[in-house]
């Protein structure tokens, strides 16, 4: 049966029967279990096993064990590599078993929950798992949905439902769903729907969220289903109290698991450039190989078949010819010495480097100063392998809406018939001042229903407002009325659901100033104002689309018929009537002065109508509505004629507040040398302002270029030109020098250079091949780049086009759904968590409650990952080749015969005990400097740009250290213990002494060079440090003492009761030592890095204890921008109007208004 | 999500909020020691240790050319035939053939005075060689089954069974097998040098490292059902006729040559004079000297040589001027260094202060 089940090709069609498990058993259709783990108990081992040996390191340690087993050819026991392997294979193997064990746990407890499934018409509580596909199950409020299910019957009118997608897309608005209307007429009779057997054919399942084709047979007749009866897995139901559904896809075919498939696996450019070094290596290693193969059968022809006296060939050697006997002992040897010298090629590196990245991360999960005390949210390193490459960004890719803005919406200013309200004016100069926390904000506790977190500052608005000034009146009635927002009523309390958090400030200032939009029916608004009722009948909504840019209202109240609309300030100023003309003027002067405060503007107008007029035009309007052809524009025509000649109100201005610490964050990382874009969904002048108010683009540029073409020819020239432009400007500016990108830094440094604005259908051209290069050329000279009006695919194609042609490493934040694929795209993906989607921060590395902790995790935590990181790896390997190579002199000297210079027990122990806990506490502990530093001086951030850390030629000084090291430990006791006697006579020339000797040196030295290397001595690493040299010397001792009897025997006590071993010692780790210092400290002294003299500093001010606080000198407040910004936004989408106006979305039965009535009693 | 343990849950009662802890070692705020190479330091340092190195070289140097050292090359020493012993073994090995080389020491070798063999060209360290032992046997545990490593000198194999050698492996087997007598020419009389054959081996070895099996050693009872390895002439209780505690598997002779040497040149320790015996109290007096070799050992196939050693010894062991020079090399080094960095920061270096007062968040990396 499952053999057979196997075999079934892809999916083509799924045809299903309700309700007829009989009909639908023998597709075998996968059931609602989920397994998102990968082993059992019995698979886990040799699977698991499997997965390791794939890693190339893992394999390579396995092929050198089987090659020790060999007895001819192993020259070193078979536990040197058995015992560091089987650690480093138990370490994997435990956290993949324990990360198995937690998907285990989850797909528990989500299979075990309950649903309601109708069987023989009767509900049955049955677990997930069970659910079949053709099962029909009833769902209540507030349930996740079990499986994709077909919409049968709702509780609400018109077989609607409503759902949260927030776990497959993160968008937490509610959607709508309806179903069919003949399905939806079974409403909540089980028997009837038991009996419901309905024939669906449909797709196979697939991971299209958006998409889904199918039919519906039932009483003979065919209906067609598409994504709008579609239930989704992992949909919440919300304000619906139950609904019906047809299971159609289950368990993993269902849409959700399918896009949970694989996430790509990460690696940083550290570990890409490992890999090739670690070739590198096995074909150093391979090369020492093949020098000892030669050099060995050149020594057995010359001296080793006479010495056969002694040391006869071993049974299996031809001893008939000494030429082919020297060549299979050479050819052996080759392999004897891949053994000996395996230990170039470190095992504990990708473990220890996993180990040092663990808790890099759990540094950032700890960090107090990237905890976010409003929502509770510290950060999380959701993926613990990329650490150090956070401290080689070189482009961040920010999301507007909800990173750098806090996607809250205030309203801030209006302007009601030419006068300006909002502004808070110095009594004595007349200049504006700005808001601070401590002004008292205006008194809007009169009104029972105003919400305590509304704040606005200006007196004069309420006052005109209560001396009944017309305009302001109508003012705030149209923002009470005009809009789509719905109303509900939770715990009692009225909150609103709109569409745009623009919508949702203005009903709420209107609600606050005493004009409370209360209720909707598909006919009518009711809002009370100024505690009276009042009911407008709803005529008609023209909503809002992309074209229009505006929305209206037509209703009627006391038989008079009235016009609402409010709009971009272009569209509403075309349609206003002759004597709107000086009030215009004056609106334009206000949203001037708002735009370039960074605000966000909407213009408010209104008309009378008659009544006859609006009845011709409403049968215009039926007309339009029901054409076949052209639909859409023909109703836009049919708008437009009635939104004319309209009277102009004023204008409101809404401030998109910025996250705290926006601005000082990218200046501060712009200093760093991070390039800072931002794509968003905005629009160009929207986009503008933003970046205005968070400091991406100042003043001080020379030029904004914007490229806004829609064809691919205004596109290239744009370019072009702007590229023309900014050399123009640098050889201008820098005449005689010649155009490297070099001195195009400094230029850089004393002028603003350049911003770039995109908008999306100019980059659709700008991403085609053929233009890509120009556009990035053009890019990355400028300091700050702006793509707005982008879409999610296009977020993820820039951050491509950067990583793949710039070789930089990219960094992609945002919070929403649509920052997804940029977020899955770039190398790290940082997720603004705390938020109520939560799909960006599923898909990231790097969680952050706020942008502005983003400068700590690069500035501090990155720079500093980078460099332990870069320190640890050049130690490690350092110490790796001073030990292995010992062995390679050593070969000169005992005829190649792969004869080890160390104890075998020490080989295994040296790198897993006696020097990796030293480097550990390095690559853990390490500060340059500390963070205060880290982010005062963001410059100190640029080594890891120019990969300056550690890079081939860093990798090769440390292999040059370790083999000079090696040299020098095996030629000095050399020297010392030539034909060497103790001052009793008896002979330290042994081969265990000597090995001995070296092995004690090799710790020595490696210990003081960890101790050169560790430039901040925590009481961690004194404890390691000192505790490693110590444990050498006691595991030592213990291991050659008299009870253990190893094979070394008397040979350490002996070395330590030597005076030469001491002097040679001593001479040993000054040789070693002091070049390293007296280098370093040239290089200090001649050209200190920019660490170097903040390290210095940091000790000055901790010498002199004068902690007082480095006066602040980066820009303290947001400098707002002087110079005007034109733009006016008006951030909605097409909303609800529709749904609205057909009544499809009014609840039944309209709740009334309760108010709390002790609100008083309450604390 | 679904991980939550029984503790979390009883947290959730609390308040339980996500801040993280304020410990000074999660934050990273642990307090620490920041070393910074400053001139201040260096240079003094490197001056002291260059001041230091100097004198202590010398002082090795000193103490190495105490020591009185005399090396004779007996490798193609003539039997009175004149034919070289060397040639005479070549052609039957067990043939006897004895040198007598006369030398003479210009000066008295002042007590302690060791007799050493050295070897040249001779790899002890080869690896098949090294691990050609058992050292289970030699720790006098009796068994009939040796290492593998032994091979091909673990048992002797006649029609019937397989006698285990003792010891076995190519390491005994090729014991140096030399006798080298000594005399001393005084004034017309030939007097004998008296040669100690103990304590030249390490007291461990001695002591743990080498046990002989139960029973009794003279009679060979406890050695008994074992083979001679094929080179000895003798079984290994019978090495030292003259001293019975001296054999077995703890003839020392056997121990020393046992400890394999590092590097293919080496030397073993022969004999010790002794200077409780008349005429040698405190020194081996100065004068002729002639060197009976019975020459056994081939060496000259592999172009190997052996020489004959008389040393004395000071704290630091036997000759060698390596530490001396070395110490006073480095020394000179480390001063040197000291002054050419003093130049360099006089020239180029900054002060602290000059430093520390010119960064800037700007100021490039």
């Amino acid at each position: 049966m499952v053999s057979w089940k196997k075999k079934i090709e892809k999916e083509t069609e799924r045809k299903i029967y309700a309700n007829n498990h009989a009909y639908n058993e023998p597709f075998n259709y996968a059931n609602n279990y989920i397994k998102t783990s990968k082993y059992t108990i019995l698979t886990f081992l040799p699977r698991n096993l499997f997965e390791q040996f794939q890693r190339l390191a893992n394999f390579y340690f396995l092929c050198l064990l089987i090659l020790q087993l060999i007895p001819q050819i192993s020259s070193l026991t078979p536990i040197t590599t058995a015992v560091p392997l089987a650690v480093v294979l138990t370490i994997t193997a435990l956290k993949d078993a324990i990360d198995d064990i937690q998907r285990l746990r989850s797909d528990n407890q989500v299979n075990n929950r309950s649903s309601h499934v109708l069987r023989n018409g009767k509900l049955v509580d049955e677990r997930w798992h069970k659910v079949q596909v053709g099962d029909i199950i009833r769902m209540e409020n507030d349930q996740f949905v079990a499986a994709d299910l077909l919409l049968l019957s709702t509780s609400e009118p018109n077989g609607l439902c409503y759902i949260e997608t927030a776990e497959l897309d993160g968008e937490t608005n509610l959607k709508c769903k309806q179903a069919l209307p003949e399905t939806a007429e079974l409403m909540e009779d089980n028997v009837k729907i038991g009996e419901f057997n309905g024939e669906i054919t449909c797709e196979p399942p697939n991971n299209n969220l958006n998409k889904f084709e199918g039919t519906l047979k039932w009483k003979g007749k065919t209906y067609s289903i598409d994504n709008e009866k579609m239930l989704l897995r992992g949909c919440i139901l919300r304000n619906t109290q139950w609904c019906y559904g047809m299971v159609i896809f289950a368990g993993c075919d269902t849409k959700l698991m399918q896009n949970s498939g694989k996430t790509i696996f990460k690696r940083t450019s550290l570990d890409r450039l490992l890999n090739v070094l670690i070739i590198g290596i096995v074909f150093f290693l391979l090369s020492m190989c093949l020098f000892c193969t030669i050099a060995c059968g050149v020594w057995e022809t010359i001296t080793g078949q006479y010495f056969t006296i002694y040391l006869p060939w071993a049974s299996h050697i031809p001893e008939d010819n000494t030429t082919s006997g020297a060549t299979v002992i050479s050819l052996l040897v080759f392999f004897s010495y891949a053994i000996v010298l395996n230990t170039v090629v470190p095992i504990s590196l990708y473990v220890s480097v996993e180990v040092i990245r663990f808790v890099h991360s759990l540094w950032i999960n700890w960090d107090q100063d990237m905890y976010y005390g409003v929502k509770d949210t510290p950060a999380q390193a959701r993926t613990t392998t990329l650490n150090e490459e956070l401290g080689q960004i070189e482009y961040v890719f920010s999301d507007k809406t909800g990173t750098l803005t806090q996607n809250i919406m205030i309203f801030k200013k209006c302007s009601v018939n030419g006068h300006i309200y909002g502004e808070i004016l110095d009594p004595v100069t007349e200049e504006p001042l700005e808001i601070t926390e401590d002004m008292k904000p205006v008194d809007l506790s009169g009104n029972p229903l105003y919400e305590p977190k509304f704040k606005f500052y200006d007196q004069t608005l309420l006052d005109d407002l209560k001396s009944g000034k017309k305009d302001v009146y109508e003012f705030f009635t149209l923002l009470a009325i005009c809009h789509t927002v719905m109303s509900e009523y939770k715990e009692g309390r009225l909150e609103y659901q709109a569409q745009s958090p623009d919508e949702e400030a203005l009903t709420s200032a209107a609600r606050n100033f005493g004009f409370v939009f209360k209720n909707r029916t598909p006919k009518s608004i009711t809002i009370e104002v100024m505690g009276k009722e009042q009911v407008y009948e709803l005529l008609g909504i023209l909503d809002f689309n992309n074209v229009r840019k505006r929305m209206s209202v037509i209703l009627r109240k006391d038989g008079q018929l009235k016009l609402y609309c409010k709009g971009a300030d272009s569209v509403i100023f075309e349609r206003l009537n002759a004597d709107s003309f000086d009030m215009k003027e004056k609106t334009i002067d206000h949203l001037n002065k708002f735009a370039s405060e960074g605000l966000r503007t909407l213009c408010l107008a209104m008309k009378d109508l008659e009544e006859e007029y609006f009845t011709q035009w409403k049968e215009r309007f039926e007309e339009a509505v029901t054409s076949m052809e052209n639909r859409e524009e023909k109703v836009d025509c049919v708008y437009e004629e009635i939104e004319k000649n309209l009277h102009l109100i004023g204008a409101t201005a809404i401030e998109d507040k910025l996250q705290d610490g926006v601005p000082q964050t990218i200046s501060n990382l712009a200093i760093g040398g991070i390039k800072i874009w931002v794509l968003t969904g905005d629009k160009q002048e929207t986009a503008i302002n933003i970046g205005y108010s968070c400091q991406l683009l100042t003043d001080e540029m020379v030029d904004i270029f914007i490229v806004d073409g829609n064809e691919d020819y205004v596109v290239r020239d744009q370019l072009n030109k702007f590229q023309q432009d900014i050399r123009g400007i640098l050889c201008s500016k820098d005449a005689p020098l010649n155009l490297s990108t070099v001195t195009f830094t400094e230029v850089e440094e004393e002028f603003g250079g350049f911003g770039l604005v995109v908008n999306g259908n100019s980059l659709v051209h700008a991403l085609k091949p053929d233009m890509e290069e120009l556009f990035l050329s053009v890019a990355s000279q400028c300091k700050a780049v702006i793509c707005c009006r982008v879409t999610p695919l296009q977020k993820a194609l820039v951050v491509e086009l950067v990583k793949c042609h710039k070789k930089a490493v990219t960094l992609a934040i945002g919070d929403g759904a649509n920052d997804v694929s940029m977020i899955k795209t770039a190398h790290i993906g940082v997720g603004i968590s705390g938020q109520e989607g939560m799909q960006a921060v599923l898909s990231s590395d790097f969680s952050l409650a706020q942008f502005r902790f983003l400068e700590r995790l690069l500035l501090v935590h990155g720079r500093w990952s980078y460099f332990r990181m870069a320190r640890f790896l050049r130690y490690f390997f350092y110490k790796n080749f001073a030990f292995t190579l010992c062995h390679f002199w050593f070969a000169f000297f005992c005829g190649f015969s792969a004869q080890t210079l160390f104890d075998p027990v020490f080989i295994s122990f040296y790198n897993v005990f006696y020097t990796s806990l030293p480097v550990l506490a390095l690559g853990i502990f390490y500060q340059d400097v500390n963070e205060r530093n880290s982010v005062q001086y963001p410059k100190l951030y640029s080594p890891g740009h120019l990969n300056l850390l550690f890079n081939k030629k860093e990798f090769l000084k440390s292999v040059v250290n370790g083999l000079i090291s090696s040299f020098a430990l095996f030629f000095i006791p050399y020297g010392s213990f030539f034909e060497g006697v103790a001052s009793d006579g008896v002979n330290v020339d042994g081969h265990q002494l000597f090995g001995t000797v070296v092995s004690t040196i090799l710790v020595l030295v490696v210990t003081a060079q960890v101790m050169l290397d560790t430039g901040y001595w925590t009481f961690f690493n004194h404890i390691v440090i000192w505790g490693s040299a110590i444990f050498f010397f006691a595991m030592t001792f213990f291991i050659n003492s008299n009870f253990i009897g190893n094979a070394y025997l008397g040979s350490f006590r002996m070395a330590l009761s030597l005076a030469q071993f001491w002097f040679t010692a001593f001479l040993t780790l000054v040789v070693l030592i002091v070049p390293v210092i007296a280098i370093r400290f040239y290089c200090v002294d001649k050209n200190p890095t920019l660490s170097d003299k903040v390290r210095l500093k940091q000790r000055n001010d901790n010498r002199i204890h004068a902690r007082r606080l480095i006066s602040q000198t980066r820009v303290s407040s947001i400098r707002r921008s002087q110079r005007p910004h034109s733009g006016y936004a008006f951030a909605h989408q097409e909303g609800f109007g529709k749904l609205i106006t057909s009544g499809k979305i009014m609840k039944n039965k309209s709740m009334p208004l309760q108010l709390p009535k002790f609100t008083k009693v309450e604390v | 999500m679904a991980t939550s343990t029984p503790v979390s849950v009883t947290e959730d009662n609390q308040s339980k909020s996500k801040k993280p802890s304020s410990s000074a070692f999660k934050q990273q705020k642990l307090q620490a020691w920041q070393p910074i190479l400053t001139a201040g330091t260096v240079l003094p340092s490197f001056f002291i240790i260059g001041l230091a190195f100097i004198p202590i070289g010398i002082g090795l140097l000193v103490s190495s050319d105490k020591v009185q050292e005399f090396q004779l090359d007996y490798t193609h020493c003539k039997n009175s035939a004149n034919v070289k012993c060397a040639e005479v073994i070549m052609k039957n090995i067990s043939e006897s053939c004895t040198c007598e080389i006369t030398f003479n020491l210009t000066e008295n070798y002042e007590r302690n005075v060791f007799v050493y063999y050295g070897l040249t060209n001779y790899y002890q360290n080869h690896r098949r060689y090294v691990k050609s032992r058992d050292d289970q046997q030699l720790l006098g545990k009796v068994s009939t089954t040796l290492s593998a490593d032994c091979e091909p000198f673990a048992y002797v194999e006649n029609e019937t069974s397989k006698i285990p050698i003792a010891p076995c492996g190519a390491i005994a087997n090729s014991l140096f097998n030399d006798t080298l007598t000594l005399v001393h020419l005084e004034a017309g009389n030939m007097v004998e040098v008296p040669l100690l054959k103990t304590g030249i081996a390490w007291p461990t070895d001695t002591n743990v490292k080498f046990q002989n099996p139960p029973g009794d050693v003279s009679s060979g009872e406890a050695f008994k059902n074992t083979a001679k390895p094929p080179n000895w002439d003798k079984p290994v209780w019978q090495l030292d006729p003259t001293d019975p505690k001296n054999n077995g598997y703890q003839n020392e002779d056997l121990i020393v040559w046992m400890r394999t040497a590092a590097l293919p040149t080496f030397r073993k320790l022969y004999r010790r004079v002794d200077h409780e015996a008349k005429g040698f109290k405190n020194h081996l007096p100065k004068g002729l000297y002639n060197l009976t070799v019975k020459y056994a050992y081939p060496v000259t196939s592999f172009k190997g040589t052996k020489r004959f050693i008389l040393s004395t010894t000071t704290w630091l062991g036997g000759k060698n001027p390596f530490l001396g020079i070395a110490y006073i090399v480095v020394g000179s080094i480390c001063l040197i260094l000291s002054l050419v960095f003093l130049v360099i920061h006089k020239k180029f270096g900054r002060s602290p202060h000059e430093i520390i007062g010119n960064i800037t968040e700007r100021t490039p990396y």
